[in-house]
C-alpha cells in the first residue's frame, strides 16, 4: 500500500496553465503504473474542476478525480516554479498542487481516509507554510510521508 | 450557560478532498473559539462520524457546508447556518462565530445554498430520479443471488427431462423433483426480497418488514415483479409516514416504536394497499386473455408484435401469463403454432441481457457481467425471470428494450411456422420442435438486436455519467 512515491513528486516544474498541470499529473501516473489512460484522468481533473475549484490557500490547490483508468489509489504533487491561475479561495495563484487520484471501484476506507488526511493536512496554516518552505522532492516526500504515518497509527 | 455545542455536516460531489477540509476547518475553529462541535462528514467512504438525535437535540447550532445532500431535514427547527463546503473551509470562524452570536435561524427545510439555488429545477428532478434508482438497485442486488441460483436448479433438473420432476411421469427422477422444488424456493423469493429491500433501502429495518410482507402478497396475488416493485415503495413511503406521525412520542416509547408500532401499523397498511393492487390482477389476467384471443388468427406479424410484449412486459405479472396461458391452453386443443411464439418471447429476454453483458461488456458491472452469463442458460432453458433484475434497475427503458426483442423473436417464429409442442423447456425440446433450427434462428436474432439496443442504451447511460461524480 503505497500512496506515496517519490516519482510521483516532481519539483520545480515549469507548466504554464491548468491543462499542463493535469497532463503532467496524468503522465507521471501513467508512467508509474498509477493509471492506464491519460486522457481520462485528464478529463476527469478538469471535470472535477469545473464543478468548483479545487485552488485553496496561499497557492495550494488539490486537483482530484475517481476514474476507471485510475489503477490505485495515489498522491501526485507537483510544485510549479510559476503560480498559474486556479480560482483560489483567496484569489492567489496556485504552484502547490497535491494530486488525489482514486480508482473507480475503491473498496476499503483505508485509502479514502489518507488521502482525506492529505486534504486536511493543507487547512492547518503552519503545514502550508512549512511545506512551502521545503526546497525538494524528497523533503516533500518525507513531510508527507511523516503525516500519513501518523494518521496510521 | 455552559460550553456552546454546535453540530456540522460537511460533503462535497467527489466526498474525497473538500468534505475533510471543511471537518477540519471547522474543528480547527472551534478549538480556537472554545466551542464544542462534532461533525459529520459525507464522503466517498460513506458518512462518519454520524449525528444521533440526542447530538443535534443537544446542540445550540447546526452548520451545513456541502455541496450535495446531507438529509439537512432532522436539523427542522434548529438554529442553522446552510453554506457551500467552501465557504466552509475558509469562512469556519466567521460561521461558528454566528452561530454563538444567536445570528442564526431556526432550519425550515429550504436550501438557501447559492449553488443549490441556481439550478434547483434541474437537480431536483435529478436527485428524485437517483434516489429512486438507487432504492431500486438495493432491491435488484438482494435479489439477483435467488434468480441465479434458483434458475439454474430449475434449469439444471431439467436435463433429468422436462418432466422429470413429475411423480406420475415416465421420467420421473426425486432428484431432478428436489432440485426444481429447491430451486423454486428461492425463486418464488424473489419478488418478497426485491420489495424488502426497496422498503429496506427507502426506511430501514421497519421499511424491510413491511415490504417483505407486501412483496409476498403481491408474488402470491400474481403481480409478478412489478408489483414487487411497488410493493417495496409502498411499504417504504408507509413507513416513513409513520416516522413523520410518531415523531412527537416521547423518546422513551422509542423502543415500542420499533418492535411494535412500525411492525404492526406498517404490515397491517401495506397489506391493506396491496389488497387493492392485487385485486384487479386477476381481471387484467382475464382481459388479457380474451383480448389475445381475438387476434390468435390474425397475420403472423400483428400477432407476433402482441404476443412478443405481452411476454416482455412483467416477466410473470399477469400480463406475461395472460399470454402463456393462452399458448398452454392451445396446445391441448392441438395448435402448436401459437405456443412457439409465445416461447420464443420468454425465452428472449434473458437471452438479450446475456447478449448485451457479453458485447458491451466494459458498460456493465461485475455482478451483471456474471448475472448476464448465467442468462445463457436461463435464457435456453424457457426460465424468463433471469431478465427480472436488469429490468427492475430502470423498468422505463429496459422493459420496451426488452419488448423490442421479444416481439421480433415471435414474429419471426410466426413467420416461420414453427411448432411447439412443450410448454416450457426452452432449447431443451429442440428434439420436438418442427423447424427447430428457424426457431433458434428467430430467438437468436431477436436477443441480439434487443442485446445491442440494451448495449447502446448502457453505453450512452455510461458516458453520460462517465466521470466519477457520484
Amino acid at each position: 500500500m503505497e500512496l506515496l512515491n517519490k516519482q510521483l513528486i516532481k519539483y520545480q516544474t515549469q507548466l504554464n496553465s491548468q491543462e499542463d498541470v493535469f497532463n503532467e499529473i496524468a503522465s507521471l501516473a501513467v508512467e508509474e503504473g498509477i493509471a492506464s489512460n491519460k486522457k481520462r484522468v485528464v478529463k476527469g481533473l478538469m471535470k472535477r474542476e469545473k464543478e468548483s475549484t479545487t485552488g485553496f490557500f496561499d497557492g495550494f490547490a488539490i486537483p482530484h478525480t475517481k476514474d476507471k483508468a485510475i489503477k490505485e489509489a495515489a498522491v501526485v504533487i507537483i510544485v510549479n516554479e510559476a503560480g498559474i491561475e486556479w480560482q483560489s479561495m483567496d484569489g492567489k495563484p496556485a504552484k502547490f498542487f497535491i494530486s488525489l487520484l482514486i480508482p473507480e471501484k475503491e473498496a476499503g476506507s483505508t485509502h479514502l481516509n489518507l488521502l482525506a488526511t492529505v486534504s486536511k493536512m493543507l487547512v492547518s496554516d503552519e503545514a502550508r507554510a512549512e511545506l512551502l518552505q521545503l526546497d525538494s522532492a524528497d523533503k516533500i516526500y518525507d513531510y508527507v510521508n511523516s503525516h500519513l504515518e501518523e494518521a496510521l497509527n | 450557560m455552559g460550553k456552546v455545542k454546535i453540530v456540522a455536516a460537511t460533503g462535497c460531489p467527489t466526498g474525497i478532498a473538500h468534505t475533510f477540509m471543511a471537518e477540519e476547518s471547522l474543528k480547527k475553529a472551534a478549538e480556537k473559539l472554545g466551542v464544542d462541535i462534532k461533525v459529520e462528514t459525507h464522503g466517498q467512504v460513506g458518512v462518519q462520524h454520524q449525528l444521533t438525535r440526542l447530538d443535534i437535540q443537544e446542540a445550540d447550532g447546526v452548520i451545513i457546508a456541502a455541496d450535495k445532500d446531507v438529509d439537512a431535514g432532522r436539523f427542522k427547527g434548529k438554529p442553522t447556518i446552510d453554506v457551500s463546503v467552501s465557504r466552509g473551509i475558509k469562512d469556519a470562524e466567521n460561521l461558528i462565530q454566528q452561530i454563538i452570536d444567536g445570528k442564526a435561524r431556526p432550519y425550515k427545510g429550504a436550501s438557501n445554498n447559492e449553488a443549490a439555488q441556481e439550478d434547483s429545477s434541474e437537480t431536483s428532478s435529478g436527485k428524485l430520479g437517483r434516489t429512486i434508482y438507487k432504492h431500486l438497485m438495493n432491491g435488484v442486488s438482494h435479489m439477483l443471488p435467488f434468480v441465479v441460483g434458483g434458475g439454474v436448479l430449475i434449469a439444471v433438473s431439467f436435463l433429468f427431462g422436462i418432466h422429470s420432476a413429475e411423480p406420475d411421469h415416465a421420467t420421473y427422477n426425486q432428484f431432478a423433483e428436489f432440485l426444481k422444488n429447491t430451486g423454486g424456493v428461492a425463486f418464488g423469493l424473489m419478488v418478497p426480497i426485491l420489495a424488502a429491500f426497496i422498503a429496506q433501502s427507502i426506511a430501514q429495518r421497519p421499511g424491510l418488514v413491511a415490504g417483505f410482507v407486501g412483496g409476498m402478497i403481491a408474488d402470491t396475488g400474481g403481480a409478478g415483479f412489478l408489483g414487487g416493485i411497488a410493493a417495496g415503495f409502498i411499504a417504504g413511503y408507509i413507513i416513513l409516514l409513520l416516522m413523520r406521525i410518531f415523531k412527537g412520542l416521547p423518546k422513551t416509547l422509542d423502543g415500542l416504536k420499533a418492535i411494535f408500532l412500525y411492525p404492526l401499523l406498517g404490515i397491517f397498511l401495506t397489506g391493506a394497499a396491496m389488497y387493492m393492487i392485487v385485486g384487479p390482477m386477476t381481471t387484467i389476467n382475464e382481459s388479457m386473455m380474451s383480448f389475445l384471443s381475438q387476434f390468435q388468427g390474425s397475420n403472423p406479424i400483428l400477432l407476433g408484435l402482441i404476443v412478443g410484449c405481452m411476454s416482455a412486459l412483467d416477466m410473470g405479472g399477469p400480463v406475461n401469463k395472460a399470454a402463456y396461458l393462452t399458448g398452454t391452453a392451445l396446445l391441448s386443443d392441438g395448435n402448436f403454432y401459437f405456443m412457439a411464439g409465445v416461447s420464443a418471447a420468454c425465452i428472449a429476454p434473458p437471452l438479450i441481457t446475456a447478449f448485451a453483458t457479453v458485447f458491451f461488456r466494459k458498460y456493465f458491472n461485475e455482478q451483471e457481467r456474471n448475472a448476464g452469463l448465467v442468462n445463457f442458460i436461463l435464457g435456453s432453458t424457457h426460465i424468463t425471470e433471469g431478465a427480472i433484475p436488469f429490468a427492475a434497475k430502470n423498468p422505463l427503458v429496459v422493459i420496451p428494450i426488452l419488448m423490442v426483442g421479444s416481439s421480433i423473436s415471435a414474429i419471426l417464429t410466426y413467420l416461420f411456422a414453427v411448432q411447439v409442442p412443450a410448454p416450457h423447456g426452452g432449447f431443451l425440446v429442440l428434439p420436438v420442435v418442427t423447424h427447430g433450427f428457424l426457431w433458434v434462428l428467430a430467438i437468436l436474432i431477436g436477443s441480439i438486436v434487443g442485446g445491442f439496443l440494451f448495449g447502446f442504451y448502457k453505453k450512452r447511460y455510461y458516458e453520460k455519467n462517465e466521470v466519477g461524480v457520484e
